[in-house]
């Protein structure tokens, strides 16, 4: 049995650890949902775990995706992970080479050179010295890409330095002692009694000339020791808890468990998942204003803590750019709602059903502007234009008064009664039994495309409709020169993944030009629906922020297809903010003017 | 006599620049009004009537100009593009590329009406049939063709659009719309005698006797409807009617109304584009961005920082036609004492 | 009994007296701007739920200024949250932070 006491401060470490992953990890497991469950169970034994493995081999351990974002930082994450993976692996194979036996002691490999100091001239020793001095050199080399990123966060190419709270530095300064600290250990047992690797030997034979250098090994080591321990010891309340759960968010989701407004294992898992590597400040278009810490690394890092604040939930845009770039995926979005549920008190949906909206007949085609295209009449005014043009036949479900679809009221954290909004607008659908329902804004068409239950109703977008009836000819359409770029609304891209159809319609009728930020990485227009404390300055300099990075296209017209976009960006704009439809009636050729004709209302008539 | 040689160049020819130029010729001096336009005369000679009284805008700028004097000279299609302070005197810049010596420069550049379409929820410039309170000072003037066939049944009329207003950048009252919009109210009675007009209004500034009597006249001559309530939404309908929103805020009900025509009183913002600048630094009181502070609101209420440079009329901020007579007037004994006293 | 030939009611005075105005205070948003309010019902004019529920900000406001909160939840709990209040607001009032807020305070 090896054995030294300085080998206590890591096993006890370890032993902490994995009791308190078990006490977070169990609870999980418990309170997945029967459907959950079933759905484990089914695939745990499938290709998917195995498509799970090559996930956690490319994320967990590669990081591949931080790599396509920032490679210094990808370096930086690849180094520490890969680097100790492979420390450990080899140290494990080191010990069970020299010794023939598996089941030697936890600290064994940990401490192998204090233990078997020296040459033992076991089978691949030499290999096993110098390849472990080269993981040690990897991780090393890392951390060093980490001190700079510290310090200096702009050589690695980060914007912004993420300002950890005070236990998440106390696990970094462990985890960065640990390796020089082995280092050190090393070398000076090295210098004393021979046989270290190309790092360790070197760094051995310039300390053996310090005279007394041997008394410093006990110490070394059990500082090596302390070190691993205090590291072991704040990781399941620091940001490194995302090491182990990644691997389970991994698996979970190649199982098929999602995370969505009633999951709840899944939420937490993302949450400790989240290794607040910053990626998502870069990105926040509040951030880029120095207007707020809202974005997911302080949120979801203050929410392990239980301190969120108000402004943690509501000075957010839910544009979704974090939920973009996040390479662990996390779903900070979902995460943010849920916590805005638990805040507010448990409210229920008030008495009582709303007015019912008049039936206004049977009809194929229904249209629908909702709450905010009221505001902007000139959007309605010119799909009536495009779709008279097209001879199709068509209502409007607002006509006779005013109907929410519910998002608004979920996005505040009243997801019951937004569900419950959501679900008299299903009704009044149904009744009227529509084929295909246009909506003019993208809010809407997110939330009845998610929520509703619509079966026999095709739910589209504008956009999608209009790029349909130019595709199929049904509408005649002439280009002109003008430069157009889309501005991409938060609702209708990055969450309903529409980006194509209105660019196809802007390239039929214009040149279409991109911006810098486009599609996936579209920036808010200021005006979203979920930032319910941002207040006019700030929107202000979001606005005047999305359009400057428009118009750096060189673009002559802005183009949306968002009430709240335009409406937004259009405010104090100096060159045209229009929607898709009110530029489209612009380029509708001459052609089927006639049929136009044909279908268009009564002379007006005043009333008498 | 050495005023007469003494310029003075007035960039503005409208209502305020007209009054000034005439009464500093009646003082003996040089006088140069510069008007952007193809005519003198400003936003008033479009207007088809100005309260308190009625009389035509063109009339009024008429009788300015029956008195002019063979001193003034009213340089038209000259917009300014500078004005710069030297020593003791200024150099007036035109588009054109000349420039101009004065010894003292009168800004008297007026405002600009508040471009309706930015609130795209009132539907200007999406709905012809409505209009602003401008376009119906024309048309009533008969100087517009009015974009309806048939002589409109019902009116409603919007003030305090652009005023008073947070969202299109102007926290201030425009101050001339609720008479005006009293006073439009009446027109359209007297032109359609068979139209209800209905004013929709946030409060009702009615400062001065005669406007209040005006507004008696509205309300018991002609049974103009006063509903206290901001209109945000508006639509049309099937037979392209507008169909105003709003709520009745003293009943606290909801107020849905369809009209044939709606006119939106816009209010007057700054107009920019003019430079002021001193040995050379531009001043950045002169921006544009508001309405040109004059040194105080009670006895500078014409002087400016730059000594020489004076401001009159509604370049100041919003003024009725009858406050830019007595402010325009105010300004000629403040530049006289100033080039007696230089 | 007295006959009157109209009915008589409790005394219907606001009596500002008694009643102190509401001040709405800070809850799970920060409101600071509730003050700017003019009462001009640009608010009510286009919320979804006035012809239906008669949900008035102007309203309820000016009854809380005057110490009356009693349909200060109920009508709170008749938001929508779709924000065109504050989009056509001419003081820029964030009105449904203000509901929400009183959608979770104790009055």
């Amino acid at each position: 049995m090896q054995f030294d006491w300085f080998v206590i401060p890591f096993v006890v470490g370890l032993v902490f650890l994995i009791g308190q992953l078990g006490r977070i990890y169990v609870p999980w497991f418990i309170k997945l949902s029967r459907e959950e469950k079933e759905m484990i169970r089914r695939h745990w034994w499938s290709r998917r775990t195995l498509g799970a493995v090559k996930e956690i081999i490319q994320e967990c351990l590669l990081h591949r995706r931080i790599f396509r974002i920032n490679p210094p930082l990808g370096f930086m994450h690849l180094s520490f992970a890969l680097g100790w993976f492979l420390l450990i692996i080899t140290g494990k194979l080191e010990a069970l080479f020299y010794t023939h036996d598996a089941l030697n002691p936890l600290w064994y490999p940990l401490f192998f050179k204090y233990f078997e100091p020296g040459r033992h001239a076991f089978f691949g020793e030499s290999v096993f010295i110098q390849l472990m001095d080269f993981w040690l050199l990897v991780i090393l080399g890392g951390q060093s890409i980490a001190v700079v990123k510290r310090l200096w966060p702009g050589k690695v190419g980060a914007k912004k330095k993420v300002q950890h709270a005070v236990y998440n530095r106390v696990a970094l300064m462990s985890l960065w002692a640990i390796f020089p600290l082995r280092l050190l250990a090393e070398s000076v047992t090295v210098s004393y009694y021979g046989g270290g690797g190309f790092l360790t030997g070197t760094l051995g034979t310039l300390l053996a000339e310090v005279p007394g250098i041997e008394r410093s090994q006990p110490v070394l080591w059990w500082a090596y020791s302390i070190a691993l321990g205090c590291f072991f010891v704040a990781m399941p309340f620091s940001r490194y808890m995302h090491i182990p759960t990644e691997v389970l968010l991994i698996l979970f989701r190649r199982w098929g468990i999602k995370n969505n407004l009633v999951a709840h294992t899944m939420s937490e898992v993302e949450l400790l998942s989240c290794s607040a590597c910053g990626m998502c400040l870069e990105v926040c278009p509040l951030n880029e204003q120095e207007l707020v810490a809202s974005q997911p690394v302080y949120f979801l890092e203050r929410l392990r803590m239980g301190w969120t604040k108000p402004s943690d939930l509501w000075k957010c845009l839910n544009c979704g750019r974090c939920e973009a770039v996040c390479p662990v995926l996390v779903k900070a979005n979902t995460i943010r709602l849920k916590e805005k549920q638990k805040v507010l008190p448990a409210i229920t949906p008030a008495e009582g059903e709303r007015v019912k909206i008049p039936a206004i007949g049977q009809g194929r085609l229904l249209l629908y502007s909702g709450c905010m295209g009221k505001l902007v009449p000139s959007v309605r005014q010119a799909m009536d234009v495009v779709l008279r043009h097209a001879g199709l036949d068509y209502q409007w479900l607002d006509d006779r008064g005013n109907i929410c679809c519910g998002r608004p009221l979920l996005l505040s954290g009243q997801v019951d009664r937004g569900m419950a909004v959501l679900k008299q607008l299903e009704n009044t659908i149904r009744e009227i039994g529509p084929d295909i329902l246009v909506t003019t804004c993208p809010i809407c068409y997110n939330m009845i495309n998610k929520y509703a239950a619509l079966p026999f109703t095709e739910v589209l977008h504008h956009t999608e409709f209009l790029a349909g009836l130019i595709h199929d000819n049904r509408l005649k359409v002439e280009a002109h020169k003008e430069k157009l770029v889309f501005h991409d609304p938060c609702e209708l891209g990055r969450q309903s993944g529409i980006y194509e159809q209105p660019r196809e319609i802007l390239r039929c009728i214009g040149r279409l030009v991109e911006p810098q930020d486009n599609k996936a990485m579209s920036r808010c227009c200021g005006g979203a629906l979920s930032g319910l404390m941002v207040d006019m300055s700030e929107k202000v300099a979001l606005s005047e922020a999305t359009r400057n990075s428009l118009l750096s296209s060189g673009a002559q017209k802005i183009i949306t297809a968002c009430p709240l976009c335009r409406k937004t960006l259009g405010r104090q704009a100096n060159v045209p903010v229009l929607d898709v439809a009110e530029e489209l009636i612009r380029h509708l050729s001459l052609s089927n003017q006639e049929t136009a004709k044909e279908k268009s209302p009564p002379e007006r008539a005043f009333i008498s | 006599m050495k005023k007469h040689n003494t310029q003075i160049i007035i960039i503005g020819g409208g209502l305020a620049g007209l009054e000034a130029a005439k009464w500093l010729v009646q003082y003996h001096y040089k006088v140069v009004v510069m008007e952007q336009e193809k005519i003198a005369g400003g936003h008033v000679v479009n207007w088809h009537s100005l309260y308190p009284g009625g009389i035509r805008g063109d009339e009024l700028i008429n009788n300015i100009f029956l008195t002019k004097d063979s001193m003034v000279q009213i340089l038209t299609n000259q917009r300014v593009t500078k004005v710069e302070k030297r020593d003791n005197f200024f150099w007036v810049h035109t588009s054109q590329g000349e420039r101009l010596f004065a010894e003292a420069v009168l800004l008297t550049t007026g405002f600009k009406l508040f471009n309706a379409a930015l609130k795209e929820e009132l539907g200007y410039g999406i709905f012809p049939n409505v209009v602003t309170s401008a376009e119906v000072e024309q048309i009533l003037a008969s100087r517009m063709k009015p974009p309806w066939q048939l002589p409109p049944r019902k009116v409603a009329i919007i003030h305090c659009v652009g005023s008073r207003d947070m969202k299109a950048g102007n926290m201030y009252c425009s101050k001339v719309c609720c008479m005006a919009g009293v006073k439009t109210a009446i027109h359209f009675n007297q032109q359609y005698p068979m139209c209800k007009v209905y004013n929709f209004y946030m409060d009702l500034r009615m400062h001065g006797n005669s406007y209040e009597a005006l507004y008696l006249k509205a309300q018991t001559e002609y049974g103009v409807q006063f509903i206290r309530g901001r209109v945000s939404e508006l639509s049309a309908d099937q037979y392209g009617r507008l169909v105003l929103k709003s709520e009745d805020t003293l009943l606290g009900k909801p107020l849905k109304l369809t009209v044939d025509v709606v006119v939106l009183m816009v209010g007057m913002e700054q107009r920019k584009g003019l430079v002021v600048s001193d040995r050379g630094k531009e001043l950045a009181a002169f921006d544009g961005q508001h309405f040109y502070e004059p040194l105080n609101a009670y006895d500078d209420a014409h002087k400016t920082c730059l000594p020489g440079l004076f401001l009159g009329g509604a370049c100041k901020g919003p003024m009725s036609a009858t406050e830019v007579i007595v402010d325009a007037r105010a300004a000629v004994q403040v530049i006289d004492q100033y080039l007696q006293n230089n | 009994m007295v006959k009157f030939g109209f009915s008589v009611k409790d005394n219907r005075e606001i009596n500002l007296d008694e009643k102190e105005p509401f001040v709405i205070e800070a809850g799970v948003v920060d409101v600071a701007e509730v003050d700017r309010c003019i009462f001009c019902g640009a608010c009510s004019a286009v919320c979804p739920q006035l012809f239906s529920t008669g949900l008035s900000f102007r309203k309820q406001l000016l009854s809380a200024r005057r110490g009356l909160t009693s349909e200060l939840k109920i009508a709170a709990g008749e938001c929508l949250m779709c924000n065109k209040c504050q989009l056509v607001c001419p003081r820029d009032i964030n009105i449904r932070a203000i509901w929400l807020n009183l959608l979770t305070s104790n009055i």
